[in-house]
């Protein structure tokens, strides 16, 4: 009996351990899915939402999630803080992003875009829809970004070399951002946006506070460390070059480069009261303040 | 014979399962070969560890955690500097270090406003599942933040010496200017 089936096992086995996964999509998605076309003068966005009843409304809503991410890129006020707390036996970590839209659902972006593409996934039944806004831009430095919008691996799942090199690039700053835990497409591209977008605002400026503390009694010693660390920015122009789907962990990953010069000029009307000098003379109270503005947009967004 | 063919079977069997599995398992060290910025950082960088959650979370708090090195590294080198400048100037010797000691307790209090660093690379440590980031921050960026902070701890310290503030900031500047200079 043994020696009867010790050849079927053993092809089983095999069959099992050699074969890697494949990550196929029943039909190929088109290339502005990963990477939204970027032209000079044009600011784009996709939106992703599941399948509807109709195509019409797949379709329809797909370009209204667009819309509002569209709004974002266009303009977005970003509070990012991240708390941690290290002692002898434990330590507690948090990190929260907000990205919020001047005035979210106002119609702008909606009133300004158009409709550049649309796709639906035969596979999941998921729409996906490409919009576009003119921007007054001369020219765009995240243009440059095109060298690294290589097709992604689908058989390999390996990631572009874009999620562990942010490219650099002058007169832009490119940050990446990283989703999971949703079983809804649009969810991972919103949620790697706007951890993108914090990592834009964590460069543009971060606000650094560290206590160490070390207490020494008789024959022994104890070390605690706090850090608070907190960003609050207006990024302007803040568009998503590439996107990238990790089957094999269910995470997303976005690349989202913002020219500085816009940002520069935003800036100076927003920060002008609040010089760096200013900031880190009181940045407990910033920290204070802005943990504050995160827990109320928090709230409110729940 | 039975039992030769049935010892023949099974070792068929292992052999063909130890090939096929041992195939799909490589050296981590091998798989991901730890970047040498993990260990040595350049001098205007630091390096940020996290470990055990989900990636972008541990990306960001990696991230966080080289920022806030170099926010540290700043505010220990702007101590020294200014405590030499101050020396330099005034003659006077200032404890200016952001230690406090007391009832068997030392506290060291940095704060710091940092502009214009960025995350150069990200690698993550197959063998563990940790994440480093390596954050990079231009001279004139860190210039500035050395700058800001040094500024705010003189006024301070000359409160009632506003003449000698020039002549510290230039004597900070030139500190400054060698230890983080070409």
């Amino acid at each position: 009996m043994v020696e009867r089936s010790a050849p079927v096992i053993a092809a089983l086995l095999f069959l099992a351990c050699s074969s890697a996964p494949t990550y196929h999509s029943v039909a190929a998605p088109p290339a502005w899915v990963s990477y939204p076309t970027v032209e000079a003068g044009r600011l784009t966005a996709i939106g992703i939402v599941a399948a509807r009843p109709t195509l019409e409304t797949t379709l329809d809503d797909a370009c209204i999630a667009a819309g509002v991410l569209l709004e974002r890129s266009f303009s977005a006020h970003v509070i990012s803080i991240s708390e941690v707390k290290a002692w002898e036996s434990g330590h507690w970590d948090r990190s929260e992003t907000v990205v919020v839209a001047p005035e979210p659902g106002n119609g702008f972006a909606a009133a300004k875009s158009s409709q550049l593409a649309t796709w639906r996934d035969p596979a999941t039944g998921e729409g996906y829809c490409l919009v576009g806004m003119p921007v007054e831009e001369a020219t765009d430095p995240c243009l440059a970004m095109e060298r690294i919008s290589q097709p992604p691996d689908v058989a390999t799942n390996r990631p572009p070399v874009w999620v562990d090199s942010p490219p650099n690039t002058t007169g832009a700053l490119t940050a990446v951002g990283y989703a999971h835990g949703s079983a809804y497409t649009g969810n991972l591209l919103e949620g790697s946006i706007r951890d993108a977008m914090g990592g834009l605002a964590r460069t543009l400026g971060d606000r650094v506070t560290g206590v160490l503390a070390q207490v020494r009694g008789k024959g022994s010693r104890a070390t605690m460390e706090e850090r608070v660390q907190s960003s609050e920015a207006w990024v302007q122009g803040a568009r998503m070059i590439a996107w990238w789907r990790d089957h094999a962990r269910g995470g997303a990953y976005a690349l989202v480069c913002m020219p500085t010069a816009g940002v520069k000029l935003h800036l100076a009307a927003e920060w002008t009261s609040e010089s760096p000098t200013e900031a880190a003379t009181a940045p407990d109270v910033k920290h204070e303040e802005l943990s504050v503005k995160l827990k109320t947009l928090l709230d409110a967004s729940l | 014979m039975n039992r030769f063919r049935m010892m023949l079977g099974l070792m068929i069997v292992g052999t063909l399962a130890l090939t096929a599995c041992s195939a799909g398992v490589t050296d981590c060290r091998v798989a991901c070969p730890k970047p040498a910025w993990v260990d040595m950082p350049p001098v205007l960088g630091g390096v940020g560890y996290k470990k055990g959650i989900d990636p972008g979370t541990a990306r960001t708090l990696a991230e966080d955690d080289a920022r806030h090195k170099i926010a540290r590294e700043i505010s220990a080198k702007v101590a020294g500097l200014l405590e030499q400048s101050l020396q330099q100037v005034t003659g006077a010797e200032g404890e200016i270090t952001g230690h406090n000691y007391a009832e068997g307790i030392t506290r060291t209090l940095h704060k710091q406003y940092l502009s214009g660093s960025r995350v150069s690379q990200y690698w993550e440590d197959c063998c563990n599942g940790g994440y480093y980031a390596l954050v990079t921050i231009e001279k004139e960026a860190l210039m500035a933040a050395a700058n800001d902070q040094a500024k705010a701890a003189a006024k301070k310290l000359l409160a009632n010496a506003e003449a000698k503030h020039e002549e510290l900031s230039s004597k900070f500047n030139e500190l400054l200017e060698k230890e983080f200079g070409e």
